[in-house]
């Protein structure tokens, strides 16, 4: 077993045999129709996203997919995590960290860790909006924070709420109104205007976008 | 990576393979003629040394249309490019530098130290295809120390127009320092016809050995040098000239010349042949300028809906070898800078993929490279949530 807070491990520039086999033949990639959850991480316009597919039975995994825009460490990371989630109960996922999935590849070059945050971000995503479907978590502003923390800014490659750029967001039972400070028309909007439609999924809310540039 | 594939090598920007009779001329410099080149009187060593240095210089002196006396031996094209930025500002007064945003790294960390050190500066935008506007050029050229304008981009291809920057140069009374190191040998040019009075040309991009460059320095301008010591090149530079690179880089030079016609003609072919088969990929988009305006050596396109990274290490796996200008590959995970400069999409910058051609490549080698290149991004487009909606 690999010890990812060894000094060598932590500094190791190239991709681990087992990385390279996940990411040359992925396993479960694709969409699922059946899917209970689905989750977004990430961002087309940092070339690193993710969307993940559950199929949740019984609080249990039954099956796990995934979809990638990215890079090989972004592909092998969800790959390998589908597998390890695959027969989990909802709460033995949740305590799924990225050390796991950095463990189960033998080791990802440090530089390339987002990409198993990210990875486990989207699987903790998935498991809020089940629980929030389930009616066992509320459709609330800290819901909605939390979605919209898995989405990156382009302007600072840092997640939508670190970056300052949710001015405001207002929850009317399944009315999800969210006010970004950005400009509307340009290319970083339209990318987060995709992102953020995508993070709803399946949630079944009406969601207003409201664009309202800093001063 | 034991099993020893047939690699299709396009990363000749990165390193080339070296020539080689250059490799065979340079053998004897290590061991019997191990010497390095002397003073004025030196002994048999330091002049056997002297000689076969000088005969390089003299090559690629003639190479460029100059006298020797003006070619400057250097580590890299990185320290000629500082040599002719920093080194010329600093012994040429305290006027403005200007430069295109697509110059080198290695020219625009030059040109910021300049402004830290009471210089102003002005960094000049490009097009979509990466051309600088001349008429924004000439308005910022008055009063001028220095424009560094590249001859040509090693990322996209781009040939901007030196002689018009070169004229504008010389009218505003500014130096001109041209790193033209992307089209040296692949492109005619004679610096004696232009206002150049610096120019970076480098030894393994026209596969002579690593380590070794050069900076032409124009008769009578004066540069400060940037290291310190007993000067040996030009009173400019510190540090022995290593014989056995300096007679590498020179016989590089000379086997070029020798079948120039054929090796730019085959490059162009090659270029031509796979960027035509590259851009029947769907989605595909050219980075760059089209037509003759590129230098032989360059294809850059990007697959959108690819991230570079991806790309790459899947082609590696399939026999190809090329790069990205993708955040993912870098060590900083910023996009490639030129890319962006040419006020393209997040998706393109990521999706960018450089395939450098050298004079080992041959244009049979291009059906292979279009049908990896097409399979494997068909297989991560196909991984894509965003790009199965689109279709």
């Amino acid at each position: 077993m690999v010890d990812f807070k060894t000094e060598n491990v932590a500094q190791r520039i190239g991709y681990t045999k087992k990385l390279m086999q996940y990411f040359l033949n992925p396993k479960n990639a694709g969409p699922m129709e059946d899917a209970t959850v689905t989750s977004l991480t990430g961002s087309v316009a940092c070339g690193d996203m993710i969307k993940l597919y559950l199929k949740i039975e019984d609080d249990v995994i039954k099956r796990a997919t995934f979809e990638s825009y990215g890079c090989a460490a972004n592909i092998a990371t969800a790959s390998v995590m589908t597998e390890m989630v695959t027969g989990m109960r909802v709460e033995e996922a949740r305590k799924i960290t990225f050390r796991d999935v950095v463990e189960e590849l033998g080791g990802v070059p440090r530089i390339k860790y987002h990409c198993a945050t990210l990875a486990v971000q989207s699987l903790q995503i998935a498991l809020d909006k089940y629980e929030v479907l389930a009616g066992r978590k509320p459709l609330d502003k800290n819901f909605v924070l939390r979605l919209l923390r898995g989405i990156l800014d382009p302007e600072t490659d840092k997640d939508l709420v670190s970056a300052g750029k949710v001015k405001d967001v207002k929850v009317d039972g399944r009315r999800v109104e969210i006010t970004l400070a950005m400009e509307d028309g340009g290319e970083a909007a339209k990318v987060v205007r995709e992102d953020v439609t995508q993070v709803f999924e399946g949630l079944n809310v009406e969601l207003v976008l409201l664009f309202s540039p800093p001063e | 990576m034991c099993i020893r594939m047939e690699y299709i090598y396009l990363d000749n920007v990165r390193a080339a393979r070296v020539d080689e009779r250059a490799l065979q001329e340079m053998m004897p410099y290590f061991t019997e003629k191990f010497g390095v080149p002397g003073g004025e009187f030196g002994h048999a060593y330091e002049e056997e040394a002297a000689e076969a240095v000088e005969r390089a210089r003299e090559t690629i002196a003639r190479s460029l249309g100059v006298h020797p006396s003006e070619i400057v031996f250097t580590s890299s094209p990185e320290e000629s490019n500082n040599l002719g930025v920093i080194g010329y500002a600093l012994a040429n007064g305290k006027g403005k530098v200007v430069a295109s945003r697509i110059e080198s790294s290695c020219v625009l960390e030059s040109v910021k130290y300049l402004s830290e050190h009471g210089y102003p500066s002005r960094v000049l935008g490009v097009d979509r295809e990466g051309f600088v506007d001349t008429e924004a050029l000439k308005k910022h050229a008055s009063g001028a120390t220095l424009i560094a304008i590249q001859r040509s981009n090693g990322e996209i291809g781009t040939v901007q127009d030196t002689h018009a920057a070169s004229d504008i140069a010389e009218d505003a009374g500014s130096g001109y320092h041209m790193d033209m190191r992307y089209s040296y040998l692949q492109e005619r040019i004679d610096l004696g016809r232009m206002h150049v009075t610096t120019a970076t040309i480098a030894s393994n991009l026209v596969h002579g050995p690593l380590g070794i460059a050069a900076l032409y320095v124009r008769e009578g301008v004066r540069l400060r040098p940037l290291l310190r010591g007993t000067y040996h090149e030009g009173d400019i530079r510190p540090g022995v000239v290593p014989t056995a690179l300096a007679v590498g880089f020179g016989a590089a030079v000379r086997e070029w010349m020798r079948e120039r016609d054929a090796i730019v003609t085959r490059m162009r072919r090659y270029r031509d042949s796979l960027m035509k088969g590259l851009l029947e990929i769907e989605d595909t988009e050219l980075n760059g300028a089209a037509g003759d305006r590129r230098i032989p050596g360059n294809v850059n396109v990007s697959f959108k809906g690819a991230e570079g990274e991806a790309i790459l290490l899947m082609a590696n796996e399939r026999g190809i070898i090329a790069r990205t200008g993708s955040a993912c590959y870098s060590r900083s995970l910023k996009p490639s800078y030129v890319i962006r400069a040419l006020g393209k999409t997040y998706e393109v910058s990521h999706g960018s993929v450089l395939f450098s051609i050298g004079k080992y490549n041959d244009p049979s080698e291009v059906p292979r490279v279009v049908e990896v290149m097409s399979s494997v991004v068909e297989k991560l487009r196909g991984l894509n949530p965003f790009r199965r909606e689109v279709r």
